[in-house]
């Protein structure tokens, strides 16, 4: 896919109801991580705080970032700054996960399997996610 | 001649987009109020967080700045009082202008100053940043998380610092009516109850109120309004702010303006 027909289509999805992993779609510098991946549940749902930080003090622990939990985006390098997105897009759990050019993101990664043992530990049985990425990546995945 | 009227026709269109812009933007805040969103808890937490940068962080530095610069203003008008002889409408005075009208000016300058230019730029860094697309993406509408609740909280902080002027004020005027006019607190207190009317005190509350509301939702809409341009922060806080001190003027004089013309009914 070429740039622009990337963008396109990350344009369009944007219009559906998507946990975004994208290099556009940013944390909030204002918040902590724990703030940033909490946002979404405290927002849209009638869960419970406790229970939603136990969920996600669970998950950071399973990506082996929970040391960062209440450190802001400045304080963080591109791979928790990855991390901690991909935990904010699984918060919308009804809706899939698109990952927006991984290799963007975690530009030391050689290929897609750091992102898919990310997803193996954390991602829930039957969640749907979507890779969006250039063509010359293709070999990568 | 033909530039010209294209110019014109050109400014007015871009004015028209502005005005129309802007009070769409404060009609949906006003709906998002009316609905009661600032009770969702995110926002909740946002409008707690708001009132404490803006107000309470500011607390100790405003009771001194009051009871410094209240008491010079009475020190003065007390002083102009005696030496022209109208020590019958002191009251009138003290509560006409100085505590009707200076408290909530002055309080309003300087939340302004310090609290407007800083959510202005706050906002505008996040939409250069695409934060703001960010919560959209997720459903979040930034009206009701980042807007809402920053509105309130300037309501609330300039109502209850303009009260805190206006009684930080008042105590200064006892002190000073003793010493200058060897006044007692029973006088005192009866001169300044009898000079005040229910109409005086609905305005100073409705001005606070009025006063909150445009030194909030201005920059906020400014902010948001900024192109996707690092280059766009500082045009957008110079807007914000110019509408701040312009609303800060209108409603000044819409509501002196007012306020005579209540208390000649």
């Amino acid at each position: 896919m070429s740039e622009t027909e990337l963008k396109e289509r990350v344009s369009a999805m944007r219009g559906e109801r998507a946990g975004f992993v994208s290099p556009d779609v940013p944390l909030l510098s204002n918040l902590s991580v724990y703030d940033n991946i909490s946002l979404v549940p405290r927002y849209l749902t009638d869960e419970k705080d406790d229970s939603i930080r136990a969920e996600i003090v669970r998950l950071l622990d399973l990506l082996e970032i929970s040391g960062s939990i209440e450190k802001k985006t400045f304080q963080l390098d591109s791979e928790t700054i990855f991390k901690v997105k991909l935990l904010r897009a699984l918060m919308l759990k009804d809706a899939p996960t698109v990952i927006d050019r991984p290799f963007v993101m975690l530009n030391t990664a050689a290929d897609i399997s750091p992102v898919v043992k990310m997803l193996k530990k954390i991602s829930p049985d039957g969640k749907k996610v979507i890779f969006l990425d250039f063509e010359w990546n293709r070999s990568k995945y | 001649m033909r530039d010209f009227i294209e110019q014109l026709g050109a400014k007015a269109v871009s004015t028209f987009n502005n005005v129309s812009g802007f009070c769409v933007f404060c009609l949906k805040c006003l709906r998002e109020f009316l609905q009661g969103s600032f009770f969702n808890r995110a926002a909740f937490d946002v409008l707690v967080m708001q009132i404490f940068f803006t107000a309470y962080q500011l607390l100790n530095f405003f009771v001194v700045l009051s009871a410094v610069f209240g008491s010079i203003f009475i020190g003065i008008v007390f002083q102009t009082v005696k030496s022209f002889g109208l020590v019958q409408y002191l009251g009138n005075i003290v509560m006409g202008v100085v505590v009707l009208e200076f408290s909530p000016l002055i309080t309003v300058v300087l939340l302004a100053l310090r609290s407007s230019s800083a959510v202005n730029s706050e906002i505008a860094v996040m939409k250069v940043n695409r934060e703001i697309d960010a919560l959209e993406s997720f459903g979040i509408d930034p009206v009701i998380y980042l807007f809402l609740p920053r509105i309130i909280s300037f309501i609330i902080s300039v109502t209850v610092l303009s009260s805190l002027f206006a009684i930080i004020v008042l105590f200064s005027g006892f002190i000073f009516s003793s010493i200058i006019f060897e006044m007692s607190a029973g006088i005192f207190s009866e001169m300044i109850t009898k000079s005040i009317s229910v109409y005086d005190i609905i305005i100073f509350y409705m001005k606070t109120i009025v006063f909150g509301f445009f030194i909030s939702v201005i920059p906020l809409y400014n902010g948001w309004k900024t192109q996707y341009r690092t280059t766009d922060i500082p045009v957008s806080v110079l807007r914000g702010m110019m509408g701040v001190f312009m609303s800060i003027v209108f409603v000044e004089v819409v509501l002196l303006v007012a306020r005579l013309f209540l208390n000649s009914l």
